[in-house]
């Protein structure tokens, strides 16, 4: 009976990690071998201890984040929106795509005021885009629009 | 010597010298404190700025950004939990903690004085000691490097809190991660999955952005998700007294020492770093104050760190003044900074521009000085914004710095990725009781002890006794030998104890 | 459905003015726009620093148009180079270009080579030199050659497969030395080891090591170029000692391959004309960056010879 499940699915995840290195490590020059090959050999041990542990002791106890029912649709919804966001962003460009991130994350943690929420994403970019932009001049991205625009 | 000393500080009486080492200091402060930017960025792009300047004028201007960056980057570590800077990810632990006990006015404060006392003494080795320091650092050659950095990561064990098995198997997987990227010595790109953007390996300031900003924001969506904030938590508007009372001073002064004295020895080896020498402090800080429980709010926990990382500042500046090769990454900047004044740093400095050579010493000595009530006037400005602000606003603004910040380390979004997907593997892992954070050292030590690895087994002609024949590499594993055994012995004690009671 | 059509519409002549855009650009009234130039290094280092210095006269001898920097960084240079291989052939994204865009894609897995681009000018030039310490059992070329040719000597470069790597290679080659090589990323950790005595010589571009060879830490024992250099009168080159061997890291700037012959024109003389600028010579003489000047013509073939170099040492890398 697995007593732990986070740490014995975790440490089945890092065994899988140690012995695609270990083996991927095969096929490199010797020296560029050792390393990866000894340090993934010392993890294989270590998470393998970790496994075993996981059948015996004592449960983690009854953790907020294990009690049935916990929503995680919030923290999902805000994954989801920081992958969208960077497939987008070079595409749209650096403000428009920001200031949707922004307004969408206020909005997912729970935020409902319009207008400070459009305030604070409107403001807060612009002032970003001012200093890092602007003033210390980090070629942000800029939309395929403008791209077209400026040739 | 004096008298040279005397011309140093004698030129930063120019008002104009004086305002452009303040202004350095300034901005220094503010890229600190924004997550992404750092002394090495900006003064990156300012060097190419300062053709134009006078050479004394670049040159402070460049000091006081370099002296006060790596301060500036406790601010947002204490007040949100997110380093500034990658110097600063050790203050996060019991400095976020102190804010949430409504003490961000006293961690802040500490923060100050322990960078400042940090600072000056580094200046002061780097005003007096230089030269002989610098000679001492060379006795460094591949073994100690190697003996060094697996001392770093020794480390990590005495940071690890209950549960040493999970620390180390976190650190170890660091050390795995590390060999992303192309290898020393034979230049063979390993797991990189035909991406060039990790020829280098993951990227530092990205993975610290999302293992610290993106999982902070994650948790508080959960949080509220399922109404489990606390009144607590929504409304830490407390700040709290700021600078530390005689008695706390009392308190701190062995931390501050010991640490400004591991800061010094770290900065002046060639390459060592910053970030080692953050933990190896905090380490010996919660070594020697057993009675405390580092991780809970302890001003130790702040004082330590902070005190290390701004000795490092000056000391790394000693192998470049006195032999013309550079501490670290942002030090190194001082050379092109100096090459297009058509002056190039070394022995020959002090020669041909004593001016120059002793206006940087005595820049870092004031810039310092400075800093304190700078920095406090920040701190005071951006705790009572920050803490005042609404957090559901709050996070929707730190999401914006993370992908900028994360976005502008290299111009590129596939850093914006690496952010991310740190972000959510540290979430997850949070959730089964695992924290990623004993990733960092080992991650950033993983190449320098396999190069260093290589490099003396090329010189050893493939004999690993040079490793026990160097005094120097010989008593830093002795020493790593006793921190990683100690928790295991005290484990062992303890359960015979128990077996016998 | 109406909505749908007047969207594609939309993209389609979107695309037709941007093709239009693309095939109306000839060197007539180039530059229309900023240039780019992309510096596959750090920000701060020497092609950064030589770049900048172009990037502040540009608009003088550009119409009035500036260069912006972007540095790209990464993998020895490889993100940035691919960055500029696959910029548009336009004329407006240049390539700060090194040896190493010759040496990267015959060491790494990349989708480039030397051929994917074309070079415009050559600005610099850092003659390869074999350094030692000052307190090094070694005092001229030939006690050091003398040795290596007995049993190895250790040698550090500042990274594999560069071109002070190549040298150390050809040296071999020619006049069967042997040398135990330390890589490391970049010179100063070299000159460290040097100055520490943990390693017995260096080879290293002469700009690197400039200073400690001038504050006497370093001995500089040979010099690979045709004559001696200015600093260095003391110093014999490789030739006087009857070893062929001609070295050095150079740099210059590049467009991609397929780019107009009349633009590359326009580029090599607006470049050429900053690199006879006497604000640009003062500048680069301050910073200690030998500058030697080549054509596009010229460029080329130097590239190309580079190329044939590096491709018949490309065996012995590895060994």
């Amino acid at each position: 009976m697995i007593v732990r499940k986070g740490d014995f699915y975790f440490s089945l995840v890092l065994d899988f990690i140690c012995v695609f290195v270990f083996t991927t490590s095969f096929s490199f020059p010797i020296e560029a071998a050792i390393f990866p090959q000894l340090s993934s050999a010392l993890l294989f041990v270590l998470s393998s201890f970790l496994m075993f542990a996981s059948f015996k002791g004592k449960s983690e106890g009854t953790n907020t984040a294990n009690k049935k029912g916990f929503k995680y649709t919030s923290a999902i919804l805000l994954i989801v929106g920081f992958v969208v966001y960077t497939l987008l962003v070079n595409l749209l460009g650096y403000i428009l795509t920001t200031l949707a991130l922004v307004y969408y994350t206020i909005f997912v943690i729970g935020y409902r005021k319009q207008k400070w929420l459009i305030i604070t994403s409107i403001v807060s970019v612009a002032l970003t885009y001012a200093i890092f932009g602007l003033l210390l001049g980090v070629p942000l991205p800029v939309s395929f629009i403008t791209r077209l625009i400026q040739g | 010597m004096l008298e040279n000393i005397a011309l140093g500080f004698g030129q930063l009486l120019h008002p104009t010298v004086f305002i452009a080492l303040f202004l350095g200091v300034v901005v220094g402060l503010i890229v600190g404190a924004l997550p992404g930017l750092n002394d090495s960025i900006t003064m990156a792009v300012l060097i190419p700025v300062t053709f134009g300047m006078d050479s004394q004028i670049a040159m402070v201007l460049l000091v006081g950004i370099y002296v006060a960056a790596c301060y500036g980057g406790s601010i947002p570590a204490i007040l949100l939990n997110i380093p500034g800077t990658a110097s600063s990810v050790v203050t996060c632990l019991d400095g976020y903690k102190m804010t949430q006990k409504g003490q961000s006015g006293l961690a802040l404060g500490i923060s100050t004085t322990s960078s400042v006392f940090g600072g000056l003494m580094s200046s002061l080795v780097l005003m007096f000691l230089a030269p002989f320091l610098a000679i001492q650092a060379l006795r460094f050659g591949p073994p100690e490097y190697f003996s060094l950095a697996i001392m770093g990561i020794s480390t990590v064990v005495g940071m690890a809190g209950k549960d040493l098995l999970k620390s180390l198997i976190i650190s170890i997987f660091g050390l795995v991660i590390s060999t992303i990227g192309m290898s020393p010595q034979v230049g063979f790109p390993r797991f990189t999955f035909g991406i060039d953007y990790l020829y280098d390996g993951i990227p530092l300031v990205p993975m610290l952005i999302g293992l610290f900003g993106v999982t902070s924001v994650l948790e508080l969506a959960d949080t509220i998700k399922n109404d489990l904030l606390s009144k607590v938590d929504l409304h830490i508007k407390k700040i709290g007294r700021m600078l530390p009372d005689r008695k706390m001073v009392k308190r701190l002064l062995p931390t501050w020492i010991t640490s400004s004295a591991i800061g010094n020895v770290i900065g002046i080896i060639p390459g060592a770093g910053m970030i080692m020498a953050i933990y190896m402090a905090y380490d010996q800080a919660k070594r020697s104050n057993k009675d405390k429980e580092f991780g809970t709010g302890i001003p130790e926990g702040v004082a330590a760190p902070e005190t290390a990382n701004n000795a490092v500042v000056a000391s790394s500046m000693v192998p470049l003044m006195a032999l013309g090769v550079p501490g670290n990454s942002t030090s190194a900047l001082f050379i092109g900074a100096l090459m297009i004044q058509g002056m190039r740093p070394g022995p020959s400095l002090f020669k041909d521009f004593p001016e120059v050579a002793y206006l940087i010493i005595a820049a870092f000595f004031v810039g310092n000085i400075l800093m304190g009530p700078l920095g406090l006037a920040l701190s005071k400005f951006m705790s009572t914004s920050i803490l005042r602000l609404n957090r559901y606003l709050l996070n929707g603004v730190i999401i914006l710095l993370c992908v900028t910040g994360a976005y502008s380390v290299r111009n590129s979004s596939f850093d914006i990725w690496i952010m991310i997907i740190f972000g959510v593997i540290s979430y997850i892992l949070n959730k089964i009781h695992f924290s990623l954070s004993p990733i960092i050292l080992p991650l950033i030590l993983g190449p320098m002890m396999e190069q260093n690895l290589q490099q003396s087994l090329i010189l050893s002609r493939g004999s690993w006794a040079i490793f026990f024949t160097s005094p120097i590499s010989l008593g830093l594993l002795i020493v790593s030998a006793l921190f990683l055994l100690a928790p295991v012995w005290k484990a062992i004690n303890e359960r015979r104890r128990s077996k016998i009671a | 459905m109406k909505k749908r059509s007047l969207i594609a519409a939309l993209v389609v002549g979107l695309l037709m003015v941007s093709l239009v855009a693309v095939s109306a650009q000839s060197a007539a009234g180039f530059p229309k726009k900023n240039l780019k130039i992309i510096v596959p290094f750090a920000p701060g280092g020497a092609v950064d620093v030589t770049c900048r210095f172009f990037a502040e006269l540009a608009p003088k001898y550009f119409d009035g148009k500036k260069i912006i920097i972007e540095n790209k960084e990464g993998g020895g240079g490889v993100v940035g180079q691919n960055a500029g291989a696959k910029a548009d052939p336009d004329g407006y994204s240049i390539l700060a270009f090194t040896s190493s865009v010759v040496t990267n894609p015959m060491t790494k897995q990349t989708d480039y080579t030397h051929e994917s681009f074309q070079p415009v000018i050559m600005y610099c030039y850092d003659p390869e030199v074999l350094v030692v310490s000052a307190k090094s059992e070694f005092k001229t070329l030939d006690d050091l050659l003398a040795a290596a040719k007995k049993s190895s000597v250790s040698l550090c470069t500042p990274g594999k497969s560069t071109s002070h790597h190549t040298a150390g290679l050809i040296l071999e080659q020619k006049i069967g030395v042997k040398f135990d090589y330390i890589h490391n990323n970049g010179a100063a950790m070299q000159i460290t080891q040097l100055l520490g005595g943990h390693v017995q010589a260096g080879l290293m571009a002469y700009g690197e090591a400039a200073s400690q060879l001038k504050d006497g830490q370093l001995v500089a024992l040979g010099v690979m170029s045709d004559i001696r250099i200015a600093d260095l009168s003391k110093v014999p080159t490789f030739q006087e000692k009857g070893i062929d061997i001609l070295y050095g890291a150079w740099r210059g700037l590049a467009v991609p391959a397929k780019t107009p012959k009349d633009v590359v024109a326009v580029l090599e003389k607006g470049f050429t004309e900053i690199t006879k600028d006497p604000q640009y010579i003062e500048k680069m003489a301050k910073a200690g960056y030998p500058l030697v000047y080549k054509n596009t013509a010229d460029f080329t073939k130097h590239v190309i010879q580079d190329a044939v170099d590096f491709k018949n040492i490309l065996p012995f890398l590895n060994q």
